[in-house]
């Protein structure tokens, strides 16, 4: 393993086909990781599936797990790249619904700060603007700032060197403070 | 006051290195570098501090009042071995 963690033994004995500790990692492991691809795909009934599909995947292959990452790294990772797979597959579907929308009324804008307190003001402009973030750009920011873990962890869940990472966090933190800039 | 163009120079420096910078992930040098213009520089100063609520207003995103998904998760893996087994 690459380092001890407390999911080191759960995983070994997983990996021996022991399917009750591999049910203690998904009460671990799942509903951080639903947030996360919740967050990316920003639809719930889709956030479920992929969060089945990544446990699934996970407990197939999970003799195939070398432990050269942390088990959860590996974990978010499958779960990711399934979402930004969806997500892509979504996008072409939208590219050709955007050309019909450029003949309709534009929508609402978000609704202003009248009548609700500041502070709901400025997470319900946070909310908003990672939602508009391209999803090059979202995961970084979600995994990093709204989730809490390492540049080292984020990094080696996107596939990216972090130097790459850091640079797409900090553009997609720069976008979003300039989308929330009236509520700082 | 420092020359213009040393201070052009920071000036971008810090523009690329300001999450960096609050990520606590510069080296010495560089965070003082940082630290020493946004202390001469309006723009950067309000840069840097709008830039560090954003990221606390983000943190405060985290966590969710929804349902667990773990029982769900837990009958398909069961759903998906009696499957696979029978």
């Amino acid at each position: 393993m690459a380092t001890d963690s407390p999911d080191d033994a759960l995983v070994a004995r997983a990996q021996q086909g022991d399917a009750g500790a591999f049910e203690e990692l998904v009460r671990l492991h799942a509903d951080r990781l639903h947030a996360v691809v919740q967050r990316l795909v920003n639809d719930e009934h889709e956030a479920q599936e992929i969060t089945q599909e990544t446990f699934l995947r996970a407990w197939r292959g999970i003799r195939g797990f070398k432990g050269e990452a942390q088990f959860f790294t590996w974990l978010y990772r499958i779960g990711v790249n399934e979402a930004n797979r969806r997500l892509k597959r979504t996008a072409n579907a939208a590219t050709q619904r955007s050309l019909e929308d450029l003949t309709q009324e534009p929508r609402d804008p978000a609704p202003g700060p009248e009548g609700q307190s500041e502070q709901r003001d400025l997470q319900t402009a946070l909310e908003a603007a990672v939602r508009d973030l391209h999803p090059d750009y979202r995961t970084p920011l979600i995994l990093r700032d709204i989730e809490g873990l390492s540049t080292n962890e984020a990094a080696a869940i996107t596939g990216l060197h972090p130097a790459a990472f850091k640079s797409r966090l900090h553009r997609a933190r720069l976008n979003v403070r300039e989308a929330v800039a009236k509520y700082l | 006051m420092r020359h213009p163009i040393r201070f052009h120079r920071d000036h971008r420096f810090t523009v690329i290195h300001a999450s960096g910078y609050l990520d606590g992930e510069l080296d010495a040098d560089a965070a003082r570098r940082v630290h020493d213009h946004a202390h001469i520089c309006p723009k950067c100063h309000e840069m840097l501090d709008s830039l560090r609520r954003t990221i606390s207003g983000l943190r405060g995103l985290r966590g969710s009042s929804r349902a667990s998904v773990v029982p769900d998760v837990l009958d398909a893996l069961r759903s998906d071995d009696e499957q696979r087994t029978s």
